[in-house]
Order: C-alpha cells, then sequence, then structure tokens
C-alpha cells in the first residue's frame, strides 16, 4: 500500500464512463433516426478540442492538460446528440466553439463553469438559427442518401428539397395542437398523436439513454437524486395534464420517451459542476428541471425546452445549495 | 463466559480500507536507551547543567521522562528544545513513589493520553469529578490502516490493560465500560476476552465494530455506539461517557503500580520500512534512534525519495525535510506511528468538478466540496461546519480531482481559528476601553464632587474680618513696591 492512497476514480475515468455509458443510446439514435450523428459527434468533437487548446493556449496553460480530462470531449458529445442530424456543419461548428468559449473558457475552464457546456452551446444555436434547428428529418434513410446528406450538410439546406423530407418532431406538433387546438387546419387526434410519438424512433432511443443511465447509477459515478426527481416531475406533471386537458395531450409514459428526456436527465442535468451539490440540493434542482422545461414545451415557444430548464436551474444552483441544510 | 460482546453496525460515510497491519508478527521492540533525549515545550523550567528525576518538570506542560542531567536549551522565537542526557537509572521524584493512591499517582506522572490527540488524562478525570458518569468507552478500534501499536499492546498485555481499566473505572466511578474493538482483530479480541474472563469484572463489555475508516476516530465511534449525534466541539461527558484510549489503559495500570512510563509503543511500518515492528519508545526518543535500532533507517535511499509520517498514513504529519528531520524529531504522547514510504508517483491536483464523493464519504456528514469552495470566507465556512471536520482524509481518497482537500481544511481553520482570535482579542480591548472610560468619567465625577464641596465649604467659611483684610492690603503692596525698586 502507498502512502499516497488515493482514488482509483480519476477524472479522465469518471468522464470516459460516462461516454462510454452514452454508446447504448448513440446507437440506437445512429441505428434507427441517421448515422449522420456519428459523424456530427467526430466534427463537433474535433472543433470543440481545437478551440479548448486555443483556448489554454491564450491563457497560457497547458492544452494537453486540459483535453487530457475529458470534459471537453464528453459535452461536445451532447451537445452533438442534442441538436438535430441535419443542421449544417458550420452551424454545428459555431455551437461548438461557442460551448467551449462562452460556456466554459471564459469562466476559467474545468469546474469553474455556472452553466453546462453543452446547453449553453445548444442556447447558442436555437436562438441564432431557430429555424435549422427546429427541422427533424424523420426516417432519414428512405428519404435521402447518406452521402447526399453529408454533402448536403456542407452549405446551406438548398440543394435538397429539405420540406420533402423534414417534418416537425412529435414534440412540435404536439405543442402546436395543444397550444392552438382544433383552430389548426388538421387538427391532431389523441390516436394520431399516440402513433406519431410511439412509432417514431425516440421511445428506442430514450430507452437506450436510460440503459447508458442505469449504468453509471450503478458505477456511482452519478446519483440518482436528480435523474429521478427530472423524470418523476416530468412524468407527474404530463400526467396531470392527459388527466385534466380535453384537447389531446401526449400522455405520462410518452412524455418521458420522447424528446430528450433521457439523455437530458441522465447526462446533462447530471453535470456535477452546474449543479446543486447536496442530496435534497439535488432533488428540488431536479424538480425545478423537469418543472421548467414541461412548461416550456407546453406552453413557451420552443418545442424543446430541456436545454433552457437546464440553464435557468444552473443560475438557481448556488441559491438551492445555499438555503437547504449545509451538511450531507 | 461472564461478559457480554455485542455488535453494530457501520457507520454513515468512511471508506473501507485494507487494515494493512504489517508487524504484528513479532513481539514488541526494545530499543537501548538513548544518548538523549529531546524535548519541545514553550519556554523552558530548568537550566543547563540541572540534574532532573524521571517525572520531574522541566516545561509548563512537559516532564522528564526519565532522570539525567539537561545539557542543552536550544531556545527559538516561541519555544525551545530541551535536550536530556539519562543517567540510566530512572530515579522516579518521591510523589510518583510515595503516591499513597491511583489517581494520585496518575496525577503526579501528569499521565497524557496515548490517543490521537493527547490531550492530558489527568485533566479528563479531574474535570469529570464532578459530574456522575455511567459509561468508560475505552478506544480500541484503531481504525487507520497500517498503525498497529494498540493491538500489539492488546495481543501481549491484556491482563495489564485490563488491570488499567479497573483503575480507571474505580476513579470514574462508572457504572459499565464499553471496550471497542474493530471486527478483523481477532486475536486481540480473544486476547481481551480471556483477560476479561480472568479478572472476572461484569461491569466490562467488548462491543465489535466494523472495519471501516474511521470508525475510531472519538466522535465517530461514540455515534456507532450511542447513536448520539455528537460533533467534535461536544465532550463526550454531554452523554454521561468518558472515553480513553486502550494504551492510556495500560499506562494507567503503570502509573498506579508506581512505574509510569514515560513512553508509548510506535509502529514502524510503510513500504519503505525495511523491518515493520511495533516498538516501545520513551518520550522523547529521537526518530533516528528508535529507527536505527530497529533496522528501518532508511539509508540506501536516497533523500528525496523518501517521505515519513508521524503518525498513520493518514492523520500524520509529514516531516517536511524528510530523512533531514528524523535526528531532531522526538516522539511524544500523540505519536503513535512513523510511516516510511517510497514516493514512486507525483499527483496532480485537478479542478473540483463538485461530484460530491467527498460529502458520501464525509463521517460526520459535511459537504468538503463547499468548504473547498468557500475557503475564503469565514462566515461561509461556520455555516457549513468546518470546525466539526475531524481530518480524517476520506475525502482526499475519493476524490477524482486529487485535490489535497483536508490540507486546505487545515490551513481554513488556521485562518478561522486566528480570526476568532481576534475576534476575541477586540472584545476584550472593547470591554477594557468601557471600563476606562467608566473610570475616567468617575473619576471626573469625583473630581467636580470634590471641587463642589471645596466650593461650598468656602461659601459656608466664615468671612474674614476687614482688619485683616486690610493688613494683607498693606503687605501686598509693600512687596509689590519691593519688586517694583529692584526693576
Amino acid at each position: 500500500m502507498s502512502l499516497v492512497l488515493h482514488s482509483s476514480k480519476s477524472l479522465t475515468n469518471v468522464m470516459l464512463l460516462v461516454i462510454i455509458a452514452l454508446v447504448p443510446g448513440i446507437a440506437a439514435y445512429a441505428w434507427l433516426v441517421s448515422p449522420i450523428v456519428i459523424i456530427n459527434i467526430v466534427f463537433c468533437v474535433l472543433i470543440a478540442c481545437l478551440t479548448e487548446a486555443a483556448c489554454m493556449w491564450l491563457r497560457s496553460r497547458s492544452a494537453v492538460s486540459a483535453l487530457r480530462d475529458g470534459s471537453i470531449i464528453l459535452a461536445a458529445t451532447l451537445l452533438a446528440l442534442a441538436v438535430p442530424p441535419q443542421l449544417p456543419f458550420w452551424q454545428l461548428g459555431l455551437g461548438a466553439v461557442a460551448m467551449v468559449v462562452l460556456g466554459k473558457q471564459l469562466y476559467g475552464g474545468l469546474g469553474q463553469n455556472l452553466f453546462n457546456p453543452a446547453m449553453v452551446g445548444f442556447a447558442f444555436l436555437m436562438v441564432s438559427f431557430p429555424q435549422t434547428m427546429t427541422t427533424w428529418i424523420d426516417n432519414m434513410q428512405q428519404s435521402v442518401g447518406m452521402a447526399q446528406l453529408v454533402q448536403a450538410k456542407w452549405f446551406m439546406p438548398s440543394n435538397i428539397q429539405w420540406d420533402s423530407i423534414t417534418q416537425a418532431t412529435p414534440l412540435e406538433s404536439i405543442r402546436l395542437a395543444s397550444q392552438y387546438g382544433a383552430d389548426q387546419a388538421t387538427p391532431l387526434t389523441q390516436a394520431a398523436l399516440n402513433r406519431q410519438v410511439t412509432n417514431g424512433p425516440w421511445p428506442i432511443v430514450n430507452l437506450g439513454f436510460l440503459v447508458g443511465g442505469l449504468c453509471l447509477l450503478y458505477k456511482r459515478i452519478i446519483s440518482w437524486h436528480i435523474p429521478l426527481s427530472v423524470i418523476f416531475t416530468l412524468f407527474a406533471l404530463h400526467g396531470i395534464l392527459a388527466l385534466t386537458s380535453t384537447q389531446p395531450q401526449i400522455g405520462a409514459t410518452l412524455a418521458i420517451a420522447s424528446g430528450a428526456t433521457m439523455l437530458g436527465a441522465f447526462f446533462i442535468a447530471t453535470d456535477p459542476v452546474t449543479a446543486a451539490t447536496s442530496n435534497t440540493g439535488r432533488i428540488i434542482y431536479g424538480i425545478g428541471i423537469g418543472g421548467l422545461s414541461f412548461v416550456i414545451r407546453q406552453w413557451g415557444g420552443y418545442p424543446e425546452g430541456f436545454a433552457f430548464a437546464v440553464l435557468l436551474m444552473n443560475m438557481c444552483a448556488p441559491l438551492i445549495d445555499s438555503t437547504v441544510n449545509r451538511h450531507a | 463466559m461472564t461478559n457480554s460482546t455485542s455488535i453494530v453496525s457501520a457507520f454513515r460515510g468512511g471508506i473501507a480500507l485494507a487494515p494493512n497491519k504489517q508487524g504484528l508478527n513479532k513481539p514488541i521492540k526494545t530499543v537501548p536507551l538513548p544518548s538523549e533525549l529531546l524535548f519541545n515545550a514553550f519556554e523552558p523550567w530548568v537550566k543547563i547543567g540541572d540534574i532532573v528525576m524521571a517525572g520531574q518538570r522541566i516545561a509548563a506542560d512537559t516532564l522528564a521522562s526519565t532522570s539525567g542531567c539537561i545539557t542543552e536549551i536550544q531556545q527559538y522565537n516561541t519555544c525551545c528544545t530541551i535536550k536530556l542526557i539519562p543517567d540510566g537509572n530512572n530515579t522516579f521524584v518521591p510523589a510518583i513513589t510515595k503516591a499513597e493512591h491511583p489517581m494520585a499517582a496518575i496525577e503526579a506522572a501528569e499521565l497524557a493520553g496515548l490517543g490521537g490527540a493527547g490531550f492530558s488524562t489527568v485533566k479528563k478525570l479531574l474535570s469529570q469529578q464532578q459530574t456522575q458518569l455511567t459509561t468508560l468507552l475505552i478506544n480500541a478500534a484503531e481504525c487507520e490502516p497500517m498503525i498497529a501499536c494498540d493491538e500489539a499492546l492488546m495481543l501481549e498485555s491484556s491482563s495489564e490493560i485490563i488491570s488499567g481499566i479497573s483503575t480507571l473505572m474505580q476513579i470514574t466511578a462508572c457504572q459499565q465500560c464499553i471496550i471497542a474493538i474493530e471486527d478483523t482483530k481477532l486475536n486481540a479480541i480473544n486476547a481481551i476476552k480471556r483477560a476479561i474472563a480472568v479478572h472476572a469484572n461484569p461491569k466490562l463489555r467488548l462491543t465489535i465494530v466494523p472495519t471501516r475508516y474511521p470508525g475510531g476516530a472519538e466522535t465517530v465511534l461514540l455515534r456507532q455506539l450511542t447513536g448520539a449525534n455528537l460533533t467534535k466541539r461536544q465532550h463526550p461527558a454531554e452523554h454521561d461517557m468518558l472515553c480513553f484510549n486502550i494504551a492510556t489503559a495500560y499506562s494507567v495500570h503503570h502509573a498506579a503500580a508506581h512505574q509510569p512510563l514515560f513512553g508509548r509503543v510506535v509502529t514502524i511500518a510503510g513500504n519503505a520500512a525495511n523491518e515493520p515492528c511495533n516498538v516501545r519508545a520513551l518520550f522523547g526518543t529521537p526518530l533516528s534512534h528508535l529507527l536505527k535500532h530497529t533496522n528501518n533507517f532508511p539509508a540506501n535511499l536516497p533523500d528525496s525519495d523518501v517521505t515519513i509520517k508521524l503518525g498513520g498514513p493518514l492523520s500524520g504529519q509529514l516531516l517536511k525535510s524528510g530523512v533531514a528531520d528524523l535526528p531532531t524529531t522526538a516522539i511524544n504522547s500523540n505519536c503513535n506511528a512513523i510511516i516510511i514510504e517510497r514516493n514512486n508517483q507525483t499527483i496532480v491536483e485537478k479542478a473540483c468538478i463538485r461530484c460530491g464523493d467527498c460529502a458520501d464519504v464525509c463521517p460526520e456528514s459535511l459537504l468538503p466540496q463547499q468548504l473547498l469552495r468557500y475557503q475564503h470566507s469565514a462566515d461561509k465556512l461556520n455555516d457549513y461546519l468546518l470546525p466539526n471536520c475531524i481530518e480524517c482524509r476520506c475525502c482526499d481518497l475519493v476524490c477524482p480531482s486529487a485535490i489535497p482537500l483536508t490540507d486546505y481544511f487545515k490551513q481554513s481553520k488556521q485562518a478561522l481559528y486566528a480570526q476568532t482570535r481576534l475576534q476575541v482579542d477586540a472584545k476584550l480591548a472593547e470591554t477594557r476601553f468601557a471600563s476606562r472610560q467608566a473610570r475616567l468619567a468617575r473619576k471626573a465625577q469625583e473630581r467636580e464632587q470634590a471641587l463642589l464641596g471645596k466650593k461650598r465649604e468656602v461659601a459656608t467659611a466664615p468671612k474674614p474680618s476687614t482688619t485683616d483684610i486690610k493688613a494683607a492690603l498693606v503687605r501686598a503692596k509693600r512687596l509689590a513696591g519691593n519688586s517694583g525698586s529692584k526693576r
């Protein structure tokens, strides 16, 4: 036994394990939605690493040590998973740069940032390019070939008839349906809505991320407090809404199986740097994220409110920490 | 068997560490009497050339551990090192040999506690004389890896230990005594059980605690045994308990027999120790003497490769200059181990990612990640209960960023302590100032009163007659005329 006893769990190991835990979800995503997500991840990681290295060089710090801890690779992977797969490369690249610079390095690098870097990048893209960020390709392989798609991604989406192959995500349809109700040209029935949600690839993709998240729980990389409170809050609020509303509503079960719920609950909301730190604090933080993302989904201007919910709760985390009990 | 044995379950936090007790297969070693003993103190009470006896006071809280001659007193800014050359006779001061009852003998020997804190046993016993305690707790958990001095003592001298415990129970008049031992120390448990059976004292109970670090820390042990949530700032007596280390009980036995040890058993271990062992050492023995005579002196390693810790691998104090410090550092009452290690890896501290692993293992349920974040804010540190930290280093062990949290906390504690002292001083100065102001005001009032009295006296005094006034005027004129002619 060495005098310098220390944990076998190093920072790099933690980040690596989280990335490995993402694999089932990524595989489902690539298989069922579009394999282009893998190209997106590689591209986003590359740009993020280059930006990180450049920032560290500007700050006269060791770029190697910053890249070695793997935190930026993880953040870039999460960003690439959160954006629509057909997002043009230049926009994705800009998002990655914003993530590293605005989300992490401006605060002083790892451990210093107030906001979840991946969600800063996502929010940056969402407010800058709302058109491309809210358009999702449904069942891509049938419509357009991989090579054609990659080629198209280098430019502004003009040389492909995007309209013919894209459609709003289920969540977007639901939001529109519940906001405008029967006034819409094609009123959505509950049965059609359910079909739309369950037939799509998203429940399986969410299942993939759930499996990865449970692995993280098992390996004690994350604690149950945040994911459970996020999922439970979403489940409960959507359930109450479905029971009380006359409009067609996404049910409680479908709500947690659609959108980015599992990815968000297990991988994004659990970022320890920006979350509340005591166990009670974590539960409050998770409930906040679940509640806010429900509100934004239901009544806000964006189809998926998870990123904004996370950013808003990031702001509240220090307050939560200083109001709940001061010991574990 | 007459005694009852109970088992308690694991406490919150802590880490299951491999015990790694190395030198238990050999009996406790003894080394020759050192040629010189060193004592660190604030102010010497002796002069160079004084002949002292064992148990004689040589500084405010230091007794000579054997008889001999003071040959050197090195003065530093706030402290001094007293060098004593033993004469080999070990003559005790009369107070020890003539003590009439055990408590007197213990008081004369100024028995120090042999646990980690080194708190005076005498003070502990005296402070409890007014209150009636129910339970005497003997801490034999020895939870820290590598340290085996208490276990070695239990294996060899269980009978003396039980006798010492009986003496302690007589002094404190406790109704029961709990001896807490970790469940992996099977031989020690058996030895103590046998000794209890021989002494046939029905008040003694053995409690088996899980092998989990830091289960032997006083606060954690009390929490395990009583469920009472005790913090470092409270005294066990608040729960009608008094806690002693098992090695202290052994010392009590010897002191009560008019043969105080003025020494303790020290573990020598670590991956650079040639022959890990337990050794009896007189207080004041230089570490180099102990290591040389147990064949553990790290001579064949380059100095920069060796780290030496006084105390356990976790809670111990690092010797700053390594091997160079060995001849000038001496054994004292709370020094239970010397850990000699080869440093083979350098660990780079990274940024805190607030993962909270530290909070999960903290036996005191603190939030180390918050204590680190707020290390410069005294108010926040008090809010987050930094003073409760027992410096067990569990948080350091699990930190994925390899942050030496406890080192930061020690610094913060010192800063907090300095600040509290400043506040106390300021308060003192304030009361002093207020009382001075009051005193001045009172004096001024008294003066005024006196003046008023005088005035009244003058006013009420009989008026001088007119002839007297005229005579005085004539006298004054004449005087004035004289001085005028001179000019």
